[in-house]
């Protein structure tokens, strides 16, 4: 029943071209993740080259400062960057969809008072909340995912809240609720599986937003300095880019590939989903 | 009318818990940070070999030494008469610091702001003609890219090309729009140019986009057909009537594009050593300046709030079919 439906999912979802793109994008980055330690050519952290010099056939995308090998570097990234987007989109994911779902099911002053602290979360700028919490409790990546995480969340639990009062109406959910199921019951088996969708896409959409948020911290100051991110390599890399250019271009190319991959993926959810927008899409 | 003036009454009520609440939370985030309050508040006076004298005032002033609902009282009533704290880095009260930065930060922002609403939401409505066309999948794919590239890095990439490769315009180097440090205006205008294109180029995928699915929404409906059916030219329905439809919800996203635009500043500026709010930011990140982080999310975050609130009765002035609730 639920291959049959994951099936029939991915009949239409591989008819989108750009989202096919996107999924090819992040199996590849996922294959270097997972698979970094074998296919580094060398250390990322020791000297193997005269310092800054420019691509060449030992060095695909040159050295750093320090004369380290900026491509081993980049692939050891994505690790990092792998692991941060895809924290931060769980930790958003699950609090979104629990604190988007529960109250919206029982209404009353929990609902009110949830939807008053999206509120409050959503008007507060961002990354000033960002700079201001990571400046003052410290840089540690873990810490940085959890923040972006929790900074996340409202966005998805709106849209759950949404997905849970429209679909609380439904005979199939009232029939649940007639047979003497309980509420947490009927919530997680009924309502929550089949109003995720739109949810799951904006997650994946997030794990670009993340990705793209730690390298914008670490440009700011504000990463790990003990991490090969490559937010790090970036920030890094662009106080030399009068000079040597390798530094810059490759780690945000990185960036900007796999942020491309997550997105085209939840666009590509969403247009699954909704067949009427993607003949206008 | 009168629901109208409720509508209003009652948004603008609803601020000020919200910009009380910014308040305590920045409050709240500095007495649980690790380490001692003062020692904040200090930061930059080079806090072992102050003058004991300065630190008793600093205490005296914030009222450290008293029950902290007691140093609550005296932080609110600080920050609404608009005083910030005291930048001991710059030697400057933080309200001071940040009110110097905001023209040239304005200066960036409106221009490439003002481009990406019309271009974008001009190339929107042009491509909601043709839904699906080779130019329309062409056009998303690029906003797509652009989306999902670093504001910062894109930035970068500008500089390596125009500034250090072909040698057209400076890398940084813009002292002030105004006040006697303040070059000419082709000066200006050079070191303008690139810092806006990046900021033009990430924001219009979002004009867009919008622009795109609102109109497309429009001209499926019955009085879009009504003017169709009645012979008048396609290009006069889109642009006079579906496109004025299709703006409401350009402007309901702009609350999420002021986000977009300050986060793009502050790295923007940054790159560029662009003289504004967000260089100054990055200059307090990296001399750990603590008042004045505290001071520029505070300030930022009631900028925020009071902007959404205009926009949300713009927006009730606008379309009719706001219910106000």
């Amino acid at each position: 029943m639920v291959l049959a439906k994951i099936r029939m999912f991915w009949l239409e979802y591989r008819r989108d071209r750009m989202a096919v793109f996107g999924l090819a994008l992040v199996v590849f980055f996922a294959f270097i993740a997972i698979l970094a330690p074998f296919i580094t050519p060398y250390d990322p952290w020791s000297f193997v080259s005269q310092a800054l010099s420019p691509p060449s056939q030992k060095n695909l995308f040159g050295t750093d400062k320090l004369g380290r090998d900026v491509f081993s570097r980049v692939i050891w990234g994505t690790r990092v960057s792998f692991i941060f987007g895809l924290g931060a989109a769980t930790i958003s994911g699950l609090i979104g969809i629990i604190l988007g779902a529960i109250p919206a099911y029982y209404g009353g002053w929990l609902d009110d008072l949830l939807s008053r602290i999206y509120e409050f979360i959503l008007v507060i700028p961002t990354i000033f909340l960002l700079i201001l919490i990571i400046a003052m409790f410290g840089s540690s990546i873990y810490f940085s995912m959890a923040v972006v995480g929790l900074t996340m969340w409202p966005y998805l639990a709106r849209i759950m809240r949404a997905q849970v009062l429209s679909l609380k109406s439904k005979a199939y959910v009232q029939a649940s609720i007639g047979l003497g199921a309980s509420g947490i019951r009927t919530l997680f088996k009924h309502i929550i599986p089949n109003g995720i969708q739109p949810v799951i896409a904006n997650i994946t959409i997030q794990i670009a937003y993340a990705i793209l948020t730690e390298a914008g911290l670490s440009f700011l100051g504000l990463g790990d300095t003990t991490q090969v991110s490559w937010g790090q390599i970036l920030y890094w890399g662009h106080l030399h880019i009068a000079s040597a250019w390798w530094n810059t271009v490759f780690p945000g190319l990185a960036i900007a590939l796999l942020a491309l991959g997550f997105t085209l993926i939840g666009d590509g959810i969403n247009n699954t989903l909704n067949p009427k927008m993607r003949e206008s899409r | 009318m009168n629901g109208l003036r409720r509508y209003i009454a009652r948004r603008i009520l609803e601020a000020i818990p919200l910009i009380f609440a910014i308040i305590v939370f920045n409050f709240v985030i500095f007495h649980i940070a690790p380490g001692d309050p003062t020692s904040y508040m200090m930061a930059g006076s080079g806090v072992a070999g102050i003058d004991p004298v300065v630190i008793e005032a600093m205490k005296k002033r914030w009222g450290l030494d008293k029950p902290l609902l007691e140093q609550l009282v005296v932080y609110l009533s600080g920050v609404i008469r608009g005083d910030l704290g005291y930048s001991f880095f710059r030697n400057k009260p933080v309200s001071e610091v940040i009110l110097e930065r905001v023209p040239a930060t304005l200066l960036l922002i409106l221009p490439s702001a003002c481009a990406s609403i019309v271009v974008g939401t001009l190339i929107g409505a042009y491509l909601a003609k043709r839904p699906g066309s080779k130019l329309d999948s062409t056009v998303s794919t690029f906003s797509s890219i652009l989306y999902s590239v670093p504001v910062f890095w894109l930035g970068l990439i500008l500089l390596i090309i125009f500034a250090f490769g072909l040698k057209l315009f400076p890398s940084s180097g813009m002292v002030s729009p105004i006040g006697e440090y303040a070059g000419s205006v082709t000066d200006m205008l050079q070191h303008l140019f690139l810092p806006s294109l990046t900021l033009f180029l990430t924001d219009v995928p979002i004009f867009i986009r919008t622009a795109r699915a609102s109109v497309i929404e429009i001209m499926r409906e019955d009085f879009i057909t009504t003017f169709k059916a009645m012979g008048l030219k396609e290009n006069a329905v889109l642009y006079k009537h579906a496109l004025r439809n299709a703006l409401l919800p350009t402007v309901t996203i702009a609350g999420m594009l002021l986000g977009f635009l300050l986060t793009g500043a502050v790295l923007v500026e940054t790159v560029f050593g662009w003289p504004g709010l967000g260089r100054t930011t990055y200059e307090a990140i990296y001399m750990r300046d603590y008042p004045l982080i505290m001071g520029i999310f505070v300030f930022s975050s009631i900028v925020f709030i009071s902007i959404t609130l205009v926009v949300d009765i713009v927006y009730a002035f606008l379309d009719p079919r706001v219910k106000y609730r």
